[in-house]
């Protein structure tokens, strides 16, 4: 709350500074420059990555994609930005960045709240907004930001939601906006406020690393002018360092230079080398090092070679620091996984799989069939194979087993589901298979990309210490998750099974209904035993980590409840007291429990499991289940019309109506 | 006797069992974002018979605005079902089903599942849960319980001829029960041949505040111008703080004076009768190790640059009969000696680092079926593994069979 304060006041009272020099976009989109930059190691929220993904998830976040479509105005033509180059724009022509369409707010309401003119539908529903267009109406933005920040995120209605992030949104790019105006004018314009003892004591023009040492020295003298409410020049001071640290949340602070001790874990950057030596008002000199280098990088910006060249030597040289310390392996791994956007082509491809398999069904058993079944197998199997690279790339980067996250279980559901599908078609070659894979993959990963974009947080985090040890995340988390993998699959044939029922393409009892049936039954079966087995597995881990097997937590419980309804479903059976439709019919209840027990028990904000709640999902969740009631509703009516004909075939023929269900 | 074996052993039974147990799971997940986990699994899981489900609660769960809405029920509580199903799998799952190739899987699936059940009954009964709490560089031995509360007498002066403390406990399972209701509160006296007074205990509050009486006459229960003001009992784990009345009868001269023990209270209450002075307290259950553990170091790292811990470790240092042996405690890797297992819980938060520096919270627990789901696990996955593959080897036998069946016709 205070830091809030603090920053709200420090960004009002100071006004954004002008550039010193103008480098053009061009300069700044050159391949290798954007190249440099996105490589760079950087420490993020206790991990070493690529700026680039810093650029992506801050671009994520505030557009809601991670590419901004923009009027060039050197060219005056329409241009699409990548996000490093939005991220470079915003650091390097903070002019042309304050008129880029980067926020995108859903709704008009949250627009016209804050007093501001809300775009109409021609400009598009979802609105996108420049920081020139909400700055008039900034303080009623903050006002009510604050406000509705202090409100229960629960209870929060969609619009305050979008309010309070929209002022999160803008004080952190306002915070991107000044990065270099340490370098750039570090008093703002309240270097005439200066105290004269100081203003004498740097030399001129103002150079980092012999300013610092001087306004640390001044405040030694006069601490009395550390306080920024009654020093300009000290809120504007501090103004350019908290833009040095690149956003208000202190675990994202932007961390650039590898210490050279071993001991110290944490990298310093532009702006912690202010705020953490506020107190002691001491800077180490191999910190002003680094900043002088970092200070090249600004200063050469007015002539493309010399920026090209401070770039790479700046880059060389943290490389080279991240490398003493054995850190940052990944970072160009990671840089490459972000451009192949692997997920992103996988749904791509099964939405191509998808398509090929149902026109199919338009000419059944022409050539152009088993052209499109071909075609079909080759879009899943290399929709698949991006999946499961994608999730092969990330366990190296993190040096851990694929699933720790609801991300990855997502995408991990979706490449095993995938997988399932495939195995089924190679079984029973009735390209029932084929269309579980595709379904699996086209809602997993469009699922996925949904909650990324929802969620704009890196989806590679670092994780809390019970949870790091990979003999149990190598076991019972996959384990759990082939579960619900495995109980879906069933479900989505169970789907497939009462529309196809609903278009009378098949019918009770047939061949392909039968085949359906059987491919779903060995599906629950092989969910029962993954959903079983990590179920135990889980609680021999809570057993050794919190001193108990069973803690009745809701995310144990919804495992539970999985393996319950497959019981249920199995003994049910084979009791004889539910047949090819109560099976379909009970697996839809399983379809809805799964669902439930991944995304679900998270929402309910209690237990060990518990990940945190995530805006938008029970609106998902309630789509699914009311989804999932329209079909029980066609399985009741499919049901009452086997019971009619039944009975009418026991009145002409009493003796075989036995055989009927 | 047949019927009733026919019954015990259905499948009917076991498909109405696993739903009740679905619908128990499902409503004790629902019920827990306002009744705490605690409250809600003595409700659904351990109790006899379950008399009502909270619809409105479980609607409010899942985002559905909705008022009060409890459904009154007369059910079998979780943990008769459980005790039936256990029954139903021995005699349905593994008497009375076909002994052949076929079904071994599933028998032995079925065994470890009743072991399984039978595991969770003795963790249930007989198991002793509780936190040990221990600064850097001292000793402890004693952990303490969570949710169990006793109620202590003592005799404090004069001393005990042979000097060791002697404490009287009375535990709460015989004043748990003792909550008043809206017209009429309840009592409970207890008696001792070796104490000169009957303790009469009433009114206990389940959670509470103690507050001064500004107007006795409005309280129906006033000691020493305080009574006991009962609160919603709290959702978390441990947080209840109760408190009971406590009347002291002299035997010889029929003396009565009334007090109040409360779990957070500063100090026992003290009374004087026949010449000895006695407290009274209500104190969380607590039992001693049969050794004693030195925390050496409290171990905690963060991600650089974040809140987010990365390694809670502690170096203990343990004490029996003179022998003295180091180890480390980490999570997931509890200390496992004596009978005892030693976890990690918690660290102190950096503000109670501030006040009390470095300590550590062990979870301390003893039960005697600890290891027994890692064997039942390692038994069930087996038993469900052969039986699948053999179910996926005959369906593909079947498949390949069929298909070359059609290629011949072709």
């Amino acid at each position: 709350m205070k830091t809030f304060i603090f920053f709200l006041t420090a960004f009002t009272l100071a006004s954004i500074a002008p550039a010193q020099t103008q480098p053009t976009l061009a300069q700044l989109r050159d391949k290798e420059i954007v190249s440099l930059f996105s490589s760079l190691p950087v420490q993020e929220s206790g991990r070493i990555k690529p700026l680039d993904t810093i650029a992506r998830y801050r671009l994520l976040r505030f557009h809601g994609t991670r590419t901004l479509r923009f009027e060039n105005p050197e060219t005056q033509s329409k241009d699409k930005l990548t996000a490093m180059e939005w991220m470079l724009i915003t650091w390097f022509r903070p002019d042309i960045a304050k008129d880029l369409p980067l926020f995108r707010v859903d709704s008009p309401d949250a627009i016209t709240e804050i007093g501001a003119t809300a775009k109409g539908r021609m400009e598009g529903v979802r609105g996108a907004y420049t920081y020139n267009d909400i700055f008039p109406h900034r303080n009623t933005l903050m006002e009510k930001a604050e406000e509705y920040r202090q409100m229960d995120a629960k209870k929060r209605t969609p619009v305050q939601t979008m309010i309070a992030n929209l002022g999160i949104n803008y004080l952190d790019f306002e915070m991107i906006l000044t990065h270099w105006d340490l370098f750039r004018t570090p008093f703002g314009q309240n270097e005439k406020t200066l105290p004269e003892e100081l203003a004498k004591s740097i030399p001129k023009p103002y150079r980092i690393a012999t300013l610092i040492p001087a306004v640390f020295d001044y405040l030694k003298k006069h601490p009395e002018s550390a306080a920024p409410m009654s020093n300009p020049w000290m809120m504007d001071f501090l103004k350019g360092a908290l833009g040095g640290m690149m956003t208000g949340n202190r675990e994202m602070t932007l961390r650039i230079f590898p210490p050279t001790q071993t001991a110290n874990e944490q990298w310093h950057g532009p702006g912690p080398i202010i705020m953490d030596n506020l107190q002691s008002k001491e800077v180490l000199p191999y910190d002003l090092e680094w900043m002088t280098q970092y200070e090249n990088i600004f200063l050469s910006t007015g002539d493309a070679e010399k920026f090209k060249a401070a770039v790479t030597s700046f880059s060389e040289k943290t490389k080279a620091g991240a490398a003493a310390r054995n850190e940052g392996k990944y970072v160009n791994l990671e840089a490459s996984y972000h451009r192949t956007d692997y997920f992103y082509y996988s749904l791509i491809y099964f939405t191509l799989g998808l398509i090929l398999l149902a026109t199919t069904w338009a000419a059944p058993g022409s050539k152009y069939e088993k052209a499109a079944i071909i075609g079909t197998w080759i879009s899943v199997l290399v929709a698949t194979a991006y999946c499961v690279t994608g999730i092969v790339v990330r366990c190296i980067i993190m040096q851990r087993p694929p699933v720790t996250t609801l991300y990855e279980t997502i995408i991990f559901i979706a490449a095993t589901g995938a997988l399932f599908g495939i195995v089924a078609e190679w079984i029973s070659r009735n390209r029932l298979g084929l269309l579980v894979a595709t379904l699996a993959g086209v809602a997993g990963l469009f699922l996925s990309i949904r909650f990324e974009t929802n969620d704009a947080q890196d989806t590679l985090v670092q994780l809390q210490a019970v949870l790091i040890t990979n003999f149990w995340l190598a076991t019972h988390v996959p384990m759990i998750n082939l579960g619900y993998s495995a109980a879906m699959v069933a479900a989505i044939a169970s789907m497939v099974y009462f529309i196809r029922r609903l278009f009378g393409n098949i019918a009770e009892g047939d061949n392909t209904a039968r085949s359906i049936t059987r491919m779903s039954y060995g599906f629950l079966a092989a969910g029962l035993f993954l959903s079983l087995v990590g179920t135990v597995l889980g609680g021999i881990w809570a057993n050794d980590s919190w001193g108990r097997f069973w803690g009745w937590d809701p995310k144990e419980n919804g495992a539970l409840m999985i393996v319950l309804m497959i019981l249920i479903i199995l003994h049910a059976r084979l009791g004889g007291y539910i047949r090819e439709i109560g099976i379909h019919s009970c697996n839809l209840i399983l379809g809805c429990i799964t669902v439930f027990s991944w995304f679900g028990t998270n929402q309910l904000g209690v237990g060990l499991h518990a990940y945190g709640f995530t805006d938008g999902v029970w609106g998902w969740l309630r789509a699914f289940w009311a989804s999932q009631l329209a079909l029980l509703l066609v399985a009741a009516w499919l049901k009452f019309q086997t019971v009619g004909k039944s009975a009418k075939a026991s009145k002409e023929s009493p003796q075989d109506a036995l055989a009927v269900d | 006797m047949k019927p009733l074996f026919s019954f015990l052993s259905s499948f009917g039974l076991a498909t109405a069992l696993l739903v009740l147990l679905l619908i128990y799971t499902t409503f004790g997940t629902l019920e827990q974002p306002e009744y705490g986990l605690y409250a809600t699994q003595v409700k659904y899981f351990e109790s006899i018979w379950l008399t009502s489900i909270d619809l409105g609660a479980s609607l409010r769960a899942l985002n559905f605005p909705c008022g009060d809405l409890k459904l009154p029920v007369l059910l079998p509580g979780g943990y008769t079902v459980m005790a039936l199903f256990c029954l139903n799998i021995v005699l349905g799952g593994i008497i009375k089903i076909r002994k052949s190739p076929r079904t071994i899987g599933v028998i032995i699936s079925h065994f470890s599942m009743v072991f399984m059940i039978v595991a969770g009954g003795v963790s249930m009964h007989s198991k002793i849960e509780g936190n040990l709490s221990v600064m850097e560089g001292q000793t402890d031995d004693q952990f303490f319980s969570l949710d169990l509360r006793d109620v202590e007498i003592e005799q404090v002066d004069p001393k005990p001829a042979d000097g060791k403390r002697s404490v009287m406990v009375i535990p709460d399972k015989h004043f748990a029960d003792l909550i008043p209701d809206a017209n009429e509160g309840r009592a409970r006296t207890f008696t001792s041949k070796d104490l000169p007074f009957e303790l009469t205990l009433s009114n206990y509050a389940l959670n509470s505040q103690v507050k001064r009486a500004e107007d006795p006459a409005s309280q129906r229960d006033v000691a020493d111008g305080y009574y006991i003001q009962p609160m919603p009992p709290e959702t978390e784990h441990g947080q209840n703080m109760p408190a009971i009345y406590a009347t002291v009868k002299d035997l010889k001269t029929g003396t009565e004076s009334k007090g109040i023990l409360w779990l957070r209270a500063a100090a026992p209450w003290t009374i004087k009768v026949d010449g000895k002075t006695y407290t009274l307290d209500l104190v969380r259950r607590s039992w001693v190790l049969p050794y004693e553990v030195k925390l050496d170091q409290a171990i905690r790292e963060f991600h650089p640059g974040t809140q987010r811990p990365r390694r809670f470790a502690s170096i203990v240092t343990q004490i029996q009969d003179s022998r003295e042996e180091r180890k480390e405690i980490t999570m997931n890797e509890p200390l496992r000696s004596g009978g005892y297992t030693l976890f990690q819980h918690q660290m102190m938060s950096a503000e109670e680092l501030q006040r009390t520096g470095n300590a550590s919270v062990f979870q301390v627990v003893s039960n005697p079926s600890d290891q027994w789901p890692l064997w039942s696990c390692v038994a069930v996955g087996i038993g469900l593994l052969i039986h699948f593959i053999a179910m996926l080897g005959r369906h593909i036998g079947r498949n390949s069979a069929k298909r070359a069946a059609s290629a011949a016709a072709a």
